[in-house]
């Protein structure tokens, strides 16, 4: 076999070990330890699917900034151990096999869609493509041009969500208790 | 064109891929759903946005199309945005009440 295919079987597996340290942890700062170990699974995916820019972007700004954030808040909370006594609603072991048994469902119909033929997705993909493995596919090079030109409006438009974003933190973190404005 | 590495990711590993995003999706919405700690409703949010932009970047590939890439670092930028604010807002409650507990926040009850 051969050994990025490995590798990408290793990663699934670790991706979806880290989503159930998430759901199972008790204490928060466990599951972001968990949420991180799938993330830099996701980011080994993504550069195994030939997006190398993802694969980095994935790593600096997912892992790096988002994770460093949520778990520099964990550790600044004092959190107090009753908090997470009871870790789930009572409603956990009604609707968690519902949910599970409805991901089943989907994973079944999504077999059965493509009646057990391996080669479904490469027809689907030979049909409009005729050229599987194009050697510019990936790379940062197509990446950031078709991001700043075919897509230039819809980046622009994420910065200014970017920069409303902050201003609706800091307008939110200067509200005192009682929802005032602090001198 | 035997690439092995090519003919996975166009074959089997297809099915593969979209079971991974299909179970961690529902992870995470077991996680924000079941959960009764607001860090973990939030990290919760973030696996599912993970999980779409998985398949994003398996469909990208699929169709050699560099749009699912695009796509997913617009989505890289709103999940940023969400931590930040999501952020604030649990420190402002836990300066309220001094617990993460969603049992604590009944007062928005009809």
């Amino acid at each position: 076999m051969d050994f990025n295919i490995l590798m990408y079987y290793v990663f699934g597996v670790v991706a979806i070990g880290g989503g159930l340290v998430l759901l199972f942890a008790k204490h928060p700062i466990r599951g972001a330890m968990g949420l991180l170990a799938t993330m830099l699974a996701l980011a080994g995916m993504y550069a195994i699917l030939q997006a190398h820019s993802i694969a980095v972007f994935q790593v600096i700004i997912y892992a790096g900034a988002i994770m460093v954030l949520i778990i520099y808040f964990i550790m600044l909370l004092d959190i107090k151990s009753e908090d997470y006594l009871q870790p789930f609603s009572k409603l956990f072991w009604i609707g968690a096999p519902i949910l599970v048994l409805l991901a089943i469902f989907f994973i079944y119909k999504l077999y059965s869609a493509i009646g057990g033929q391996q080669s479904a997705f490469s027809d689907l993909s030979s049909t409009s493509f005729p050229d599987k493995s194009p050697a510019n596919f990936g790379g940062i090079k197509v990446f950031s041009t078709n991001l700043l030109t075919k897509y230039l409006f819809a980046f622009e438009y994420v910065s200014t969500l970017l920069f409303a974003a902050i201003v609706a933190v800091i307008s939110i973190v200067q509200l005192d208790w009682k929802g005032r404005k602090n001198e | 064109m035997s690439n092995p590495l090519t003919d996975f990711i166009l074959g089997s590993g297809g099915i593969f891929t979209l079971s991974i995003v299909i179970l961690l999706f529902a992870i995470g919405s077991i996680t924000f759903i079941f959960r009764r700690t607001l860090l973990h409703m939030l990290m919760a949010v973030e696996l599912m946005l993970n999980a779409v932009n998985l398949s994003l970047i398996y469909f990208s590939r699929l169709h050699q199309n560099h749009d699912g890439q695009v796509l997913s670092l617009m989505i890289f930028v709103v999940a940023a945005c969400e931590v930040a604010v999501g952020i604030a807002i649990i420190v402002q409650l836990f300066k309220r009440t001094s617990t993460i507990s969603v049992e604590a926040y009944t007062q928005e009850r009809g």
